[in-house]
């Protein structure tokens, strides 16, 4: 299939003999947004690290617009075009929100080392546009007033949000987002739906999820897989994974042994 | 904000206010004086390039002191007079041996053959996570210590090389600190110094985002490299002597304490914490002979500056563990506000 933008194979993944991540497949058409859920240590973030570059899979190929990318680093992926946010987050708290977004833009930067040191227009032009943007992506997700501030002293649901600009800032054509509603309020997490909507038609993204907000993921997702102990055990639309019995008992049956 | 015009101009009324300066003192002040306030110069801009790479890109380079070697003896062995050179060095080899250079270029290849010698131990270091910079450049100052003593014929062993031309003076040093603070300024302010910063914020994320760490460290620490390889050059030639021991352990340690001191990440700290830490010990080695200050004679306390430096360092890292200036930069935009202020307490 010419479209398929992102196709992982059977990709597997030990810990010193922990399974985490076992037989994990996926074909990403281009412009669809799939999800990624499951229980708690389920592997999800895994399969992001592995898809990623922070792991090397142990066995398995990944392939991205064709091109094997497994055990290639991570910024030589992101250079290819394929971006995340981490679930942790991980932003650089001591740089302004706009240098968080420009550290990530510069992978399109045009100038270099001589003409930064001297000065040259290039230079000042490289950097204009670079701001420019930077401060478009900002705009985007309704972070631009704060620009200037630390992005350490950002809320929390604001400091989501800037993960994703920084993410979009790479210019990636695959984008990964790790849990993008989490600690967010309804109104705020509606919100964030209709915004990765319009970042997808704006820029022409495939989008892949972690989530486990179900409103979001049943509102967003396409297509969603669900993995349990490294495995995914469902796959398919969500209205054939909301009635799906496995997918009830993994979460269900977590959520007895919790209660 | 003031606007960008307005603080170039500024910066050029400072910059010709320090060289007005310092013509004045080079006329009025004894010859010892000009040499501390030479040494405050060189040191402002080692620890200002160290800072690049410790504090803005947080590789712990402790390998300053070697570098400063490496420029030192390079630019001593190619701006020699070849008729000393010729008694001094007679085992040079023969393309060594019959160039003379003038000071600029011998200084630029000094600095060069430093960068060359951070690429040579930084290349298979930088490229692990984890911080064996530090170790490895620990270290680079032991090997180059052998090394110079070893190289009979380039360098005299442990005699060391003396009788250099004294090349450098208050306007080679304050020229090369300005370039020295331009160029670091210039790359924190590019894509260059923020890739350097995320990584030292976070590196997988950094690297996440696109931003090749290896490179990124090696130019950071590269170019802090080049700068103290001049740094040392100037140095020799003001002192006119290099040895094995000119540049140890106490002098990269040094180095660090004033950057500590002043301020790991920020130029600012670096300009404070060298004109500090250069400026504090030499007022106190009066205290060390012995002075009379109105009638009452102080009697001579030896070993008082090495205390009250030490007392210094601790309490400025308990009270100020990011250096006196922190992270902050100087900017234009300080004398505005404070003048903002006053002016609005003066309608009050
Ligand atoms: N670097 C690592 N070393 C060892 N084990 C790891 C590592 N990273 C993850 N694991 C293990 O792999 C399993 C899957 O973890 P993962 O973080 O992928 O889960 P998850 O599905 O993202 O969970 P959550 O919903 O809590 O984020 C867990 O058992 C975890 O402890
Ligand atoms: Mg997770």
């Amino acid at each position: 299939m010419a479209s398929s933008i992102l196709e992982v194979d059977k990709v597997t993944k030990y810990f010193r003999g922990l399974k985490a991540v076992s037989d994990y497949s996926l074909t990403l058409e281009k412009g669809v947004i799939a999800g990624l859920i499951g229980p708690n240590g389920a592997g999800k973030t895994t399969v992001f690290n592995l898809l990623t570059g922070v792991f090397t899979p142990t066995s398995g190929t990944i392939r991205l617009h064709q091109q094997d990318i497994a055990g290639q680093r991570l910024d030589q992926i992101v250079s290819l075009g394929m971006a995340r946010t981490f679930q942790n987050l991980r932003l650089f708290t001591k740089l302004t929100v706009l240098d968080n977004v420009l550290v990530a833009a510069q992978i399109n930067k045009d100038y270099g080392f001589w003409a930064a040191i001297a000065g040259l227009p290039s230079f000042k032009k490289g950097e204009k546009d670079l701001r420019e943007r930077a401060s478009a992506l900002l705009e985007d997700m309704g972070l631009l007033h704060l620009a200037d501030e630390l992005s350490g002293n950002l809320p929390y649901g604001d400091q989501r949000k800037l993960e994703i600009a920084r993410a979009l800032a790479t210019g990636p054509r695959v984008l990964l987002l790790d849990e993008p509603a989490a600690g967010m309020n309804p109104r705020e997490s509606q919100e964030l739906t209709e915004t990765i909507r319009i970042i997808r038609d704006k820029y022409d993204l495939t989008i892949l999820l972690i989530e486990h907000d179900m409103h979001v993921v049943m509102n967003l997702c396409d297509n969603i897989q669900v993995l349990s102990y490294g495995e995914i055990i469902a796959e398919g639309k969500p209205a054939d994974i909301r009635s799906n019995q496995q997918v009830i008992e993994a979460y269900l049956g977590r959520a007895a042994a919790n209660a | 904000m003031m606007n960008l015009q307005k603080k170039k101009l500024y910066t050029l009324l400072a910059l010709v206010a320090l060289f007005v300066i310092l013509f004045i003192c080079n006329m009025l002040l004894s010859p010892y004086h000009m040499r501390i306030i030479n040494l405050v110069g060189i040191n402002i801009a080692l620890v200002v390039s160290l800072n690049l790479t410790n504090g803005f890109c947080g590789v712990f380079s402790l390998g300053h002191a070697g570098f400063m070697a490496v420029g030192a003896y390079v630019a001593a062995i190619l701006s020699l007079p070849l008729v000393k050179k010729a008694i001094i060095l007679p085992e040079l080899p023969k393309w060594l041996g019959s160039v003379e250079l003038s000071f600029l270029p011998s200084l630029i290849i000094g600095g060069l053959v430093a960068a060359i010698c951070a690429l040579i131990i930084g290349y298979p270091v930088l490229r692990l996570r984890g911080h064996y910079l530090a170790v490895a450049t620990l270290g680079f100052l032991v090997v180059i210590q052998v090394v110079i003593t070893q190289l009979q014929d380039f360098t005299r062993g442990a005699r060391g090389i003396n009788g250099l031309t004294q090349y450098t003076n208050t306007w080679w040093v304050w020229i090369f600190t300005c370039i020295t603070i331009y160029v670091v300024w210039r790359i924190i302010n590019s894509a260059y110094g923020r890739g350097m910063m995320a990584i030292r914020e976070d590196d997988l994320a950094a690297e996440a985002m696109g931003v090749n760490l290896t490179k990124y460290r090696l130019l950071a620490f590269c170019v802090g490299a080049f700068f103290a390889g001049i740094g040392g050059a100037l140095w020799a030639h003001l002192i006119t002597v290099v040895t094995p021991l000119s540049f140890s352990y106490d002098r990269t340690f040094s180095l660090v304490v004033m950057s500590v001191i002043g301020g790991m990440s920020s130029i600012t700290g670096g300009v404070v914490g060298a004109s500090l830490m250069t400026l504090v010990p030499e007022l106190l080695r009066n205290l060390e002979v012995g002075i009379t200050v109105g009638g009452i004679s102080i009697p001579p306390l030896y070993g008082i500056s090495q205390i009250v430096l030490s007392v210094v360092l601790i309490i400025v890292i308990i009270v100020r563990p990011k250096g006196i200036v922190g992270s902050r930069e100087f900017s234009w935009n300080l004398f505005k506000k404070k003048k903002w202020n006053t002016m609005n307490q003066m309608e009050n």
